[in-house]
């Protein structure tokens, strides 16, 4: 197994209250200290894909900003290639590659070509090999027909397409992805996210990427950690969490949350039923039981239901179970 | 690696930073057609206006070298342009923090100390350009300049926008952190405005008032621009072209350290508490 290209170690960061003289500058609403990531550790290796996954305020961002020299940790160290992300910030900022979540920080009135121009001279490249590099990586990212077009004339697919090939123009050895599809539709998502794992693979590279979709992250398929209010609730591979998650919900969505109520304690009564959770008009019944069975049991209390189905798990029932597994407390 | 080599490094390093910014800025301008062309007009407004102002105070004094209408181009075409040097810097800053791009440069493997140096040269230029153009059109309305002073005035120009620069930065240094406002730049343009003499002599200022007038490097920049340039410009009191130019340079030699180390530490303060992006 090769080395590793990312050491996380004991990795802390608390964002303390402002100082009385920063309060003079800028007026803040954090009042006490906020750990945004506590005592994490983790490790990736050249051609891996880490999934980091977590509900907003999880700290995924604050792991970035750390990684990519934005902030300093408090306590504990990360490193990428040995280099220190806070004592050597220049030497790391060489070796990665960020997309942001955000598509302005591209010059959205310049073209592909400009922006790609304008990151490689700032990494140091010389106008003689980024030339050929800016269009081998619009090649590779599927927007040479694009090169000449500007931002403002992109989908927010091809911005994202974008992004990447900005963050994989100097080639990097790490790639720092931070919720790269927020606000991509789902098959450019997908088709962004296999463009990650081919441009990972070939390259060897090491991938960090931010996501709150459990869906995408299935798609990658390979290392996953799972953080909660700047913990990590769970560290290793996908199937083994989701293997601890998945659990059998049918949904059920009524005309009124009256009806809802009836049927919940109706089939809270049911032999084979779990367990039955309300949300309004919608019940998520945790069973095995045929879908049939269900419907039988309603019949006669009920005149219509909206829709009935199976559920895959969502992210904040994966992290409520692995809260459970970990006996913590869910988060409010 | 002998030193030699490794600044030079430093230099070529420090121009491709540059030229990709001002090839940005060029862009950037150009992408806005209209506001370039608005901001060529905006410069007759103040040579017309002074062509008028200038019939008013009468052209007799020597304390404004016989032509109040020449001396006070000058003065306005200076601010204007040293204006820019001042506050281009933490303008930018403020553009990119509130357009979410700030923190993506600041991942670039550039030492965070460069961008003042990569940020205003465009917008410099620009000012420059309009300060000049200022200038030739004040020719056709009635003022009169020595051609043969213009070498010397470039040079003294240049050695404005290096003090001011040291200055803007240690305004953009509060800016990052503050994010709207300095009191730096803030304090400095009231008082360039007033004690540097753009539009009056400083003789008339009380003398208490007029010490301070020589701590702004404002003053020095318009004072022998005039002398310079100004047809009966010697007969000015104030110090000479290269007394001015060794008094910004000993201006610049102190501040630049101080502007640059404050700068660095306002970023790593920023770093700390997560301060740089938001506004």
């Amino acid at each position: 197994m090769s080395d590793p290209i990312v050491i996380i170690d004991h990795l802390r960061k608390v964002y303390e209250p402002y100082s009385r003289g920063m309060k003079l500058l800028l007026r803040t609403s954090v009042k006490e200290p906020v750990v945004a990531i506590d005592d994490i550790s983790l490790e990736v290796r050249p051609g891996d894909v880490l999934a980091v996954l977590g509900p907003n305020g999880a700290g995924k961002s604050t792991l970035f900003r750390v990684l990519t020299g934005l902030t300093t940790p408090t306590a504990g160290h990360a490193s990428i290639l040995g280099y220190d992300t806070t004592l050597d910030s220049s030497a790391v900022r060489r070796l990665v590659g960020f997309m942001p979540a955000e598509n302005r920080t591209l010059l959205l009135r310049h073209t592909c070509r400009e922006n790609l121009a304008f990151h490689g001279r700032l990494q140091g490249m010389s106008r003689r090999t980024l030339g050929d590099r800016i269009d081998e990586t619009l090649e590779k990212v599927g927007l040479l027909h694009a090169r000449d077009r500007v931002g403002f004339a992109l989908s927010s697919g091809m911005l994202a397409r974008l992004m990447l090939a900005r963050a994989i123009l100097h080639e990097p050895s790490v790639l720092i992805l931070d919720e790269p599809t927020g606000a991509v539709d789902p098959i450019g998502s997908f088709e962004l996210l296999g463009l990650v794992q081919d441009i990972a693979k070939e390259q060897e590279l090491a991938v960090l990427i931010s996501s709150h979709r459990l869906d995408e992250v299935e798609l990658l398929d390979d290392q996953v950690v799972l953080l909660d209010r700047g913990h990590v609730v769970y560290s290793g591979d996908l199937d083994t969490m989701l293997a601890h998650a998945k659990r059998p919900v049918v949904e059920i969505q009524f005309d009124a949350e009256a009806v809802a109520e009836s049927c919940s304690s109706i089939l809270g009564r049911l032999a084979g039923v779990d367990g039955v959770e309300s949300d309004g008009s919608l019940l998520a019944v945790t069973t095995e039981l045929p879908m049939g069975i269900i419907i039988k049991e309603l019949n006669g209390h009920v005149d219509h239901i909206n829709s009935i189905g199976r559920t895959e798990p969502r992210l904040r029932d994966v992290l409520r179970e692995m809260l459970r597994v970990s006996g913590k407390d869910l988060p409010q | 690696m002998s030193i030699a080599s490794g600044l030079a490094k430093r230099a070529r390093r420090g121009a491709q930073i540059g030229s990709a910014f001002f090839h940005i800025g060029v862009r950037d301008s150009l992408n806005y057609p209209l506001a370039l062309v608005m901001q060529g007009l905006a410069t007759f407004v103040p040579i017309v206006t002074f062509l008028f102002v200038s019939e008013l105070v009468g052209e007799n004094g020597v304390d404004v070298a016989f032509d109040y209408y020449t001396f006070v181009v000058l003065g306005v075409a200076t601010m204007s342009v040293l204006g820019v040097t001042l506050n281009s810097f933490g303008g930018a800053m403020l553009n990119f923090v509130t357009q979410g791009q700030l923190e993506m440069f600041l991942v670039e493997p550039m030492p965070w100390r460069a961008l003042p140096f990569a940020l205003v040269p465009w917008p410099t230029f620009q000012a420059f350009a309009t300060a000049s153009l200022m200038v030739l059109l004040s020719i056709p309305l009635g003022a009169s300049y020595a051609l043969g002073g213009v070498p010397t005035a470039i040079l003294i120009v240049f050695m404005g926008f290096a003090a001011t620069l040291a200055i803007g930065i240690l305004g953009a240094s509060i800016k990052v952190l503050s994010k709207r406002t300095d009191p730096v730049l803030q304090l400095y343009t009231i008082a360039a405005s007033v004690l540097s003499g753009a539009f009056f002599p400083v003789e008339l200022l009380p003398s208490w008032l007029r010490a301070f007038s020589w701590v702004i490097p404002h003053t020095y920049v318009i004072q022998a621009l005039r002398r310079v340039l100004m047809p009966q410009g010697e007969v000015l009191p104030g110090p000479s072209a290269w007394q001015a130019i060794a008094a910004l340079g000993a201006f610049s030699l102190v501040m630049y350290p101080l502007a640059l180390w404050v700068f660095g530490r306002a970023l790593e303060y920023g770093r700390k508490i997560g301060a740089l992006s938001g506004y």
